[in-house]
């Protein structure tokens, strides 16, 4: 899951939110600019896109996935 | 004027879903049709997003030098004969020419001497597979880049909710909306091409995506097929590992709570190499013997084998392995607990071998399409690679040969109106009550991977609860909306899948009946065949036709 995004390393150029699967980034007006938002936070699915495709490294992605139905 | 409806896109193909299948599908229609207007929609983006995407990209290929014959052999049988022949045969007839034009594409397939790298892959005895440089994400962008160029249509972030059809049945198009501003799509297309995922239950792949084109066709009064069985392969409880294969190529071993290697019991001649949904039987009759946690052992693989592991080309998994020791402590080279895991559905539209479904107008392919019961690690691809171009081709004969689209108005606003009801405009947390519900009482082992009368009407009478529930559920916003039409049709099919399941008196593959444990050549060549009747699934049998590869006579061979 998505855990930290660096809005200071940011540069807003948006690259993270189209590549979300899950929709769980949406670029957003904060502070006089555009800069990536976490919604719905929960659906994420740990697939790394937005961690690959950020070009200034500023978004951090844990490898554990939670909440899975197990068989027994 | 449908233009005052919603905003409105005119295709001769409309190709819904960006995997391999559909990618392959709208390079095959363009190719075929090369004057003629094709369009590739998927819910997110385009050679970014989506199963394939985030695969390893392993894909059966049969080259010149192979004998197609025999790979025709290998997969039928490795399918034990729950498989359309001919388009099996078609599809990897195409497979080579598929790999040069990825080539031509920019793709690196890595060589040797000359010659492809390919490696064996686990349940087939002489196929092989190989992968390109940079995986699913690089195949997909480099697919994506060919179709800008030849002038196919992408349209991304639309969801489908309906397909929509002419007076005479026909499906002419589909209805969407924009993921993020709801904003209502109408596609007018000659022909339309369902490439959507399987339908899963969000809970094997780590991406967690699920397939909604089944349901469509099923609502489109399409026939579907193989609901009864299901991907089954071994998964872990916290994180995600694509590379069982080759890990168990390089030493790998599955072993019990006693440290036994226990494959070798009920796979003498595969062991470990076995089918992952013979090891998931396995690991079920593990678990009534009392002999569980399971796990696999990667400390066998040798030092000098790892670095393909921690070091992939492929992005993601690059990623995870590099943060899964340093943020979850966790060794990949120990020993971890793994359980069989129902990863998705077989589900799909029957067609026949072009791909056509009973539909007029509308076609599948990839993991829409039900050409077999099971894939392999590398057929998963490769079928869709092949699906994909065979379908392109017949929706391009199609488009050309029926008579101009037709979207009515009426229909237009119908769905649009049902649609706009989803969602108010709200800003709530999605609620995922009725999703947990479901995979509660989907996913025990008793239930999804080994069945029997007695639980599965059970759980049929307890999913109409949760259907019922599914029904008066609303949406807070337009991803909540697509959120519960994704668990509505999750809902639909665990009931198609245990109704199909109950029908099927035998076991063969991933469909393991506790109370007909034999598999029944005799009586169960069939495809069990499902459309929506007018008061509910229709279920009915139909024999597999058997042209190129006849059924075995007198024993029946052992499982995979």
């Amino acid at each position: 899951m998505i855990i930290d995004i660096d809005l200071q390393k940011c540069t807003s150029c948006g690259d993270c939110d189209p590549v979300c699967p899950a929709d769980v980034i949406h670029m957003e007006e904060q502070g006089g600019r555009q800069v990536p938002v976490l919604k719905h936070i929960e659906h994420c699915v740990t697939c790394f896109n937005c961690e690959i495709f950020c070009p200034v490294q500023c978004i951090d992605v844990h490898p554990i996935v939670r909440r899975r139905p197990l068989p027994w | 004027m449908l233009e005052k409806i919603g905003r409105l896109i005119d295709s001769d193909v409309l190709v819904v879903g960006a995997g391999a299948g559909g990618l392959w599908a709208a390079l095959s229609a363009k190719r075929h049709l090369p004057d003629g207007r094709v369009a590739l929609l998927d819910a997110r983006m385009v050679g970014r997003t989506g199963h394939t995407a985030f695969s390893n990209a392993w894909m059966v290929v049969v080259t010149p030098d192979d004998d197609l014959d025999a790979c025709v052999r290998d997969i039928v049988e490795g399918n034990e004969w729950i498989a359309e022949q001919e388009l099996i045969r078609d599809v990897l007839s195409v497979s080579h020419f598929q790999l040069l034009e990825l080539e031509k594409m920019g793709l690196v397939f890595p060589k040797e001497n000359g010659c492809f790298i390919r490696r064996p892959t686990r349940g087939l005895k002489v196929t092989k597979v190989l992968k390109p440089d940079g995986g699913g994400l690089e195949y997909c962008w480099r697919l994506r880049k060919a179709l800008e160029s030849e002038g196919v249509e992408l349209v991304e972030r639309v969801f489908v909710t309906d397909l929509a059809r002419d007076d005479a049945g026909r499906v002419t198009g589909a209805f969407g909306i924009d993921g993020r501003t709801g904003e209502f799509t109408i596609i007018r297309a000659g022909a339309t091409v369902l490439a959507t995922n399987s339908v899963t239950f969000r809970a094997g792949f780590v991406r967690d995506l699920t397939g909604t084109g089944t349901q469509l066709a099923y609502d489109a009064g399409a026939v579907l097929t193989n609901a009864e069985f299901g991907y089954l392969r071994p998964g872990t409880p916290k994180f995600y590992f694509e590379g069982i294969t080759f890990a168990i190529q390089d030493g790998a071993r599955f072993v019990n709570a006693e440290g036994e290697p226990f494959m070798e019991r009920y796979e003498p001649d595969w062991a470990d190499w076995a089918d992952v949904q013979a090891l998931s039987k396995a690991m079920v009759a593990e678990k009534k013997a009392g002999r569980t946690p399971l796990y696999l052992d990667m400390s066998l693989i040798p030092e000098e084998e790892r670095g393909q592991y921690l070091q992939s080309s492929v992005a993601w998994m690059d990623y995870f392995f590099r943060t899964l020791g340093d943020r979850a402590r966790i060794d990949m080279f120990g020993k971890t607990e793994y359980y069989p895991l129902f990863q998705m559905t077989k589900l799909g539209v029957k067609t026949d071998a072009a791909c056509r479904s009973s539909v007029d107008g509308l076609l599948a392919a990839g993991l829409a399409q039900a050409s077999c019961a099971s894939h392999f690690a590398g057929f998963h691809i490769g079928a869709c690679n092949g699906t994909g171009w065979v379908a392109g081709k017949s929706a391009a004969d199609d488009a050309r040969r029926l008579a101009p689209a037709r979207v009515s108005e009426g229909n237009a606003r119908s769905v649009k109106a049902e649609v706009s009801r989803g969602w108010p405009n709200g800003d709530e947390k999605v609620d995922d009550e009725l999703l947990r519900a479901l995979q509660t009482l989907i996913f025990p082992y008793d239930v999804s991977v080994l069945k029997h009368e007695t639980r599965l009407r059970q759980t049929l009478r307890e999913l109409e609860a949760i259907a019922e529930r599914g029904a008066r559920s609303h949406a807070a916003h337009v991803h909540g909306f697509v959120r519960l039409r994704e668990t509505q049709c999750m809902v639909e099919t665990a009931r198609l899948m245990l109704e199909a399941s109950l029908l099927r008196r035998e076991s063969r593959m991933s469909h393991l009946r506790e109370d007909y444990p034999d598999r029944d050549d005799e009586t169960w060549l069939k495809w069990i065949l499902i459309d929506k009747g007018s008061e509910g699934p229709r279920l009915w049998t139909e024999p597999i036709k058997t042209p190129l590869v006849p059924p075995p006579a007198g024993e029946v061979p052992a499982g995979r």
